[in-house]
């Protein structure tokens, strides 16, 4: 009975919050109470590492009628979530075609984000770790983890996105929010720009390529 | 982990570089790219707003902007200590002419690969880099090593300008590759310089 509410819950004709689909919802964890905000619940999703002990699935399991009618009640006051306020759209096909396989959706590490805070980093920047984000490795949510571990010797944005096996919005977004925070940096970031006009850079190239 | 000097900055770091490599489908860009790059190449899912030209084989024609999921696949060649070669290749839909721009912007280069059995398909790379001023070369694969058509007859056929190289290339030999590499770098250097010596006039 109360399962069956929790999977009305989850399964109503409601819009899902990222415009996933089937395959989105499928990601969810059903456990968590509809009430919860589509935020928070990307947020959790997002922060979840490999192993928890978060008590959700005995929740799941027995819960006490209070948490269904609560949840019930939420959900009939909670007005339908503003249309992109802080996250484009993001089109079922960006979220990759492999399906419920995925332990984690890709722009739920992003917490929905497709834009970073930072200007759009080529697809060549290279990432490389700092000494600070090499100091908090341990305190590092696992894709950050990866990350850092990855750009030991210098990766490109491209790079890090093949290797992680997310989309290179993801990528993107997971890099500027890393590089705010001073765990890692990134080389041509901007300049790159200039970078055709640039007739010593461009014998560098040929030297090098030369000697191959 | 160990811990490196903390005097290290990005003034240290590698520069990153990047040559853009076009072509039809089944020109061969991934052989080319699998040729000469230091890793198997790579890839990954992006994002990128194209304009379908409606080419399906109906004749209603089918115009308009759509953002589409591609797969770059991409090669690195390491360049000494202070510097990386990024080979992109474009997506090879022959459905739709790409917006490349985010692949073309701050590239030195692009190689245009050409299958003469098939020359038409290279035809929007050609049109994309000459509206982008992009320096470029095109490389005419010679599968199997048979020549199958002139140099000259090539550059009549796609009508690029007559200071555009024009290379015959294996697409699976690293030195071929590595020449037709040399020839797109050894091209914008020299549109570079001529760009400057006009600038100081």
């Amino acid at each position: 009975m109360n399962d069956r509410v929790l999977a009305d819950l989850a399964g109503d004709g409601d819009a899902p919050p990222r415009g996933g689909g089937g395959n989105l919802r499928a990601a969810l964890p059903l456990d968590i109470p509809r009430s919860a905000s589509h935020d928070e619940l990307w947020e959790r999703d997002a922060s979840k590492p490999a192993a928890t002990d978060e008590p959700e699935p005995e929740q799941a399991a027995a819960p006490t009628p209070d948490v269904v009618s609560e949840a019930l009640a939420a959900y009939a006051t909670t007005p339908p979530e503003p249309p992109a306020a802080t996250a484009p759209a993001v089109r079922p096909q960006e979220l990759g075609e492999d399906g419920p396989g995925r332990l984690v959706r890709p722009y739920a590490m992003t917490g929905g984000r497709t834009r970073s805070t930072g200007a759009e980093i080529p697809l060549e920047a290279l990432v490389i770790v700092t000494d600070e984000g090499r100091r908090r490795a341990s305190g590092l949510a696992w894709e950050q983890l990866a990350i850092a571990e990855l750009c030991a010797s210098p990766m490109s944005v491209a790079e890090v996105s093949a290797h992680l096996k997310v989309p290179l919005g993801v990528a993107r977004v997971l890099v500027g929010d890393m590089a705010a925070e001073g765990l890692v940096e990134m080389s041509g970031a901007s300049g790159s720009e200039q970078a055709p006009n640039d007739l010593n850079l461009l014998e560098r190239v040929l030297n090098g390529l030369r000697a191959l | 982990m160990a811990f490196v000097p903390s005097d290290r900055s990005a003034g240290h770091a590698p520069t990153p570089v990047k040559i853009v490599i076009a072509g039809g489908f089944g020109a061969g860009k991934t052989t080319f790219v699998a040729a000469i790059s230091e890793i198997i190449p790579l890839s990954t899912e992006a994002a990128m707003t194209s304009v379908s030209v409606g080419v399906d084989d109906n004749t209603k024609r089918q115009a308009g902007k759509t953002t589409t999921t591609v797969a770059l696949d991409f090669g690195r060649i390491t360049l000494g200590t202070d510097l990386i070669l990024y080979l992109f290749g474009t997506p090879g839909q022959d459905r739709f002419f790409f917006m490349w721009d985010e692949l073309v912007r701050g590239a030195i280069g692009g190689v245009v690969l050409v299958d003469t059995r098939r020359l038409e398909e290279c035809f929007p790379a050609v049109d994309y880099f000459e509206s982008r001023d992009l320096p470029f070369i095109v490389a005419v694969n010679c599968f199997d090593g048979v020549v199958e058509h002139k140099i000259e007859d090539v550059r009549e056929a796609l009508d690029v300008r007559a200071d555009v190289p024009i290379v015959l290339c294996d697409a699976r030999g690293r030195q071929s590759v590595k020449l037709a590499l040399l020839e797109v770098t050894q091209h914008a250097i020299t549109r570079a310089a001529a760009a400057h010596s006009l600038a100081a006039r």
